[in-house]
């Protein structure tokens, strides 16, 4: 975010603690995640309301990430969304059984990432001076 | 539309965007906001007379998302001619045109930085009047 000037640090504390907030419930949005995914795992991916799950939790995570200066969570997240969005528009049919693999290893992937990078520099929040 | 803008109803479900998004167009912008929780609450706020210059929505919010919730505001004669704004990561040129073609004024992306959000909110509403 753009540093705002030295008259508004009120403003920016309001802002850190929000960023504080997010990265405090990272945890619990990946734990989250986790079992969405082990839902949709459970059914091979042919549970509509399981993938509705997962896709909402993907894209509440890349739609709010970025907003409090963890970009990359959001990012990698918007991916594994776009992936799912494959199997839920139903441009993946049951044959396609590698592809779905393919779909859930990119979604375990991230979240294994996630999981390394929380508290790293790449969750920090730009919000710091 | 009215000739100013002071008054944002704004619709997210999210509670920690909700608070940022109250702190840039409340704290940066000087805007007076409603926050709603859902497309329910917002119309029950436009219902009861809150004086909306623009709408904010979400777009994927649980039971009614926001080209419903939308749908439902241009019911009421108070936000029939309210221009309205979406709020969302689903921002590929196919789904901007689909917001449009509802009669969505303009997109704003997520995520998005607080300290720019009360100019692009300005922007899009100076050019719904232009």
């Amino acid at each position: 975010m753009d540093e705002a000037g030295s008259d508004d640090s009120g403003l920016r504390q309001r802002l850190q603690a929000l960023d504080a907030l997010f990265r405090a419930r990272l945890p619990m949005r990946l734990q989250e995640l986790e079992a969405a995914l082990a839902q949709c795992e459970l059914s091979a991916f042919r549970a509509g309301g399981e993938i509705a799950v997962l896709h909402d939790l993907l894209h509440r995570m890349a739609g709010t990430a970025g907003t409090f200066g963890c970009r990359e969570l959001g990012t990698r997240a918007k991916e594994c969304e776009c992936a799912l969005d494959t199997i839920m528009n139903g441009e993946l049919r049951d044959a396609d059984t590698d592809a779905v693999t393919r779909v859930a290893g990119h979604v375990r992937d991230y979240l294994q990432w996630a999981r390394r990078h929380v508290g790293d520099d790449i969750i920090a929040s730009t919000h710091s001076p | 539309m009215s000739g100013s803008l002071q008054n944002i109803l704004y619709v997210e479900d999210d509670p920690d965007i909700r608070a940022v998004t109250r702190i840039a167009l409340e704290t940066v912008g000087g805007f007076t906001l409603r926050a709603c929780s859902s497309g329910k609450d917002a119309i029950e706020a436009m219902h009861a007379g809150f004086p909306a210059d623009i709408m904010l929505l979400d777009v994927m919010m649980p039971e009614m998302d926001g080209p419903t919730t939308l749908a439902h505001l241009r019911t009421l004669p108070q936000a029939e001619r309210v221009p309205a704004i979406f709020m969302t990561a689903k921002v590929q040129a196919k789904e901007v045109a689909y917001y449009q073609s509802i009669g969505a004024l303009g997109v704003i992306a997520k995520p998005f930085d607080p300290m720019q959000l009360p100019q692009q909110v300005r922007r899009l509403w100076s050019e719904g009047h232009g």
